[in-house]
């Protein structure tokens, strides 16, 4: 659809310093990806950033990475999804939830495996999360 | 047992009411302040209608002060919350939302805190304060602070920008929101067009979400939607006339006065019109010449085929329905039968044919380079009604709606300046005299971050007193090769969407 233009400006719109404009871009991205959509997505949700996001933006983030790499993201969204850190809060519930999601949205054998291998681990936590995840993607 | 349902149900019911006067409450407590500090900049604290909508002003505080001390009213990214809860202001009341942030930001205040029911008297002190403050050279946000105090204003408390953050509407140009959201509207239709090729069962959702965001952007400037309509692209004519479709449909409900709902389903109609082309092939759209009668009788299949396509979709209701409606006229419409086609036809239908046949003509084809100027188009209309069969009565407010000199129409101004037209007049009064971006000066050295310019705008001291600038002649854009929807929507918004130039 449309023009180089018209995704340069989706791609630009991902890095931009208004949350309005991030957000339009993370809605448009799928329809609009390339070839180079994939490593542009990839790169920032492994950026440090990722966590200051609002619940909202992480969870757009995320699901349009799922989205348009598919598999590709299942790494950078397990690590999301399991981050524990020595003398810090690990990751936050939202972040968690929402890379559940995502990796329910990519819904690969190999990721719907993950899901279901998290979902009888030892963390309470992340079973919950992950119990949720299956359930709304209907693959409980 | 049986009575188990319906005492679960009870108060659940409670909360829902509960809350929707809440959601009500928090709406209208933005709407009576803007309203409020509005009227005393013309009406004395005496005057009766004031003092209505001071009275009213307490009653919509009262609910939110139920369950909390305070009602902290907020400006946060450009839209308000109380308590938190963002404030969801409908369409009519979307310029109070928008003067109260104006005002707010002006003196460097996040918010409002009503700590208790205010009386009259403090919310006449109130307002007179805050308009000295707002309107002074220099606005002072502690200047206020302590003048409600020393007029013993207690209940009406300013918060710092600090806490607020208050950024007016946008952090951008809304140009730039703008092009997005025209984005949006190329990636539903083609999601729709891609489901009725693929036979798939897909939804309204994508569709509603950019409709949804070109209402929000009409209400702040019906100029910037009929911009966005001079993007014009080969390539992907069926998304992109879609798109423009659906925009200039929406300029002109506004002006009949629809509400937001009524605007939100005559974009869908009109967005969802012309889907049934997705299953035409693009050989006979773009033929050159005239159609064969089974080719004519390959092109009337269409609306049927998008009937049945929309019948299929997710989220089919009454909405929807409509969209068939205004689908399924589209075919009696170009139908060679009198009798269908002097049908009443919807009113949703009959605007997005009046769009559609503007839109078309404005738009390079293959088997047509070179387009009609935007004013030849609409000249065509009002001459040819045939074409689009439109009542007299509809084509008035067409023309109120988009001006004689429609956005993208390149003038040239009685001071030898080359203009494009940005926005349609402010009044009917004058509709030769929209707002123009200047292309270039009276040498015809073309100028960079041209400023707006009001063709209304009079000069009184000239002798004799006459306008400032008037047009002179519309011309070709594309003899000219102006890129007019870059002069309109600035390089930031404006990249080169359909990554082409027309070959003339």
């Amino acid at each position: 659809m449309l023009g180089p233009g018209a995704k340069d400006m989706v791609h630009r719109a991902l890095g931009d310093t208004d949350r309005s404009v991030r957000m339009l871009g993370l809605d448009l991205i799928a329809p609009f990806s390339d070839a180079s959509t994939p490593a542009i997505l990839l790169a920032a949700l492994q950026d440090k950033g990722v966590e200051e996001k609002d619940a909202a933006e992480k969870r757009a983030l995320f699901i349009s990475s799922a989205r348009v790499a598919g598999e590709h993201a299942l790494a950078p969204l397990s690590v999301l999804l399991t981050r524990r850190r020595l003398l810090a809060p690990g990751t936050r519930d939202e972040t968690r939830i929402a890379a559940a999601a995502a990796i329910a949205a990519i819904g690969t054998p190999n990721a719907v495996d993950y899901l279901k291998q998290c979902a009888v681990s030892s963390d309470e936590g992340l079973v919950e999360i992950c119990q949720q995840a299956l359930r709304e993607a209907k693959l409980a | 047992m049986s009575n188990e349902p319906r005492d679960k149900a009870q108060p659940a019911s409670i909360g829902k009411v509960f809350q929707e006067e809440l959601t009500r409450s928090a709406a209208d407590v933005v709407s009576r302040v803007a309203t409020i500090l509005k009227t005393a900049t013309t009406h004395d604290p005496n005057n009766a209608a004031w003092k209505i909508h001071i009275n009213a002003l307490a009653t919509s505080i009262g609910p939110l002060l139920r369950t909390e001390k305070a009602a902290l009213l907020e400006l946060r990214d450009g839209q308000f919350t109380i308590n938190k809860n963002l404030v969801r202001s409908g369409y009519a009341d979307f310029s109070a939302v928008k003067y109260l942030a104006g005002e707010l930001t002006k003196i460097a205040a996040g918010g409002i805190e009503f700590r208790g029911l205010p009386e009259e008297l403090e919310i006449k002190r109130f307002a007179y304060a805050f308009n000295r403050q707002s309107g002074a050279e220099v606005p002072d946000f502690q200047a206020l602070v302590k003048e409600l105090e020393a007029a013993g204003v207690r209940r009406i408390l300013m918060i710092p920008e600090e806490l607020g953050l208050p950024q007016g509407m946008f952090h951008k140009d809304p140009r730039v929101y703008g092009v997005y959201t025209f984005l949006k509207g190329i990636a539903a239709v083609h999601e729709v067009m891609e489901g009725l090729r693929s036979g798939k069962s897909v939804g309204f959702k994508r569709a509603k979400r950019f409709v949804q965001a070109a209402v929000d952007l009409l209400a702040i400037d019906p100029g910037l939607l009929l911009a966005l309509t001079t993007i014009k692209n080969y390539d992907d004519y069926l998304y992109n006339h879609a798109v423009n479709v659906s925009l200039i449909s929406l300029v002109v409900g506004a002006r009949l006065g629809f509400s937001k709902q009524q605007l939100g389903d005559l974009g869908l109609a009109a967005l969802l019109r012309d889907v049934g082309k997705a299953l035409v092939p693009k050989d006979l759209l773009e033929k050159k010449g005239q159609l064969s009668p089974e080719e004519w009788q390959q092109m009337q299949a269409f609306p049927v085929a998008a009937v049945h396509g929309l019948l299929r979709f997710r989220g089919f209701n009454e909405g929807a329905l409509r969209q068939v409606i205004v689908a399924f006229e589209h075919k009696f419409r170009s139908t060679k039968d009198d009798r269908l086609a002097s049908r009443d036809f919807n009113l949703y239908s009959r605007i997005a044919q009046l769009a559609d046949a503007y839109d078309a003509m404005t738009t390079p084809r293959p088997y047509r380079p070179k387009p009609m100027p935007p004013n030849e188009a609409l000249k065509q209309i009002i001459v040819d009604r045939h074409i689009t069969r439109a009542d007299p009565c509809l084509i008035k407010a067409f023309i109120h709606a988009i001006g004689i000199f429609p956005v993208g129409t390149v003038v040239i101004l009685d001071t030898n300046e080359i203009a494009v037209v940005a926005s349609p007049p402010a009044h009917v009064a004058a509709l030769a005299r929209p707002r123009v971006r200047l292309v270039s000066d009276t040498q015809g050295n073309e100028i960079p971050m041209a400023p707006i310019v009001d063709l209304a705008e009079y000069d009184e001291f000239a002798d004799p007193p006459r306008y400032t600038r008037s047009i002179a002649t519309a011309v070709d854009r594309w003899k000219f090769g102006i890129n007019v929807s870059r002069h309109l929507l600035s390089d930031e918004a404006a990249p080169d969407i359909g990554g082409f130039t027309p070959d003339l």
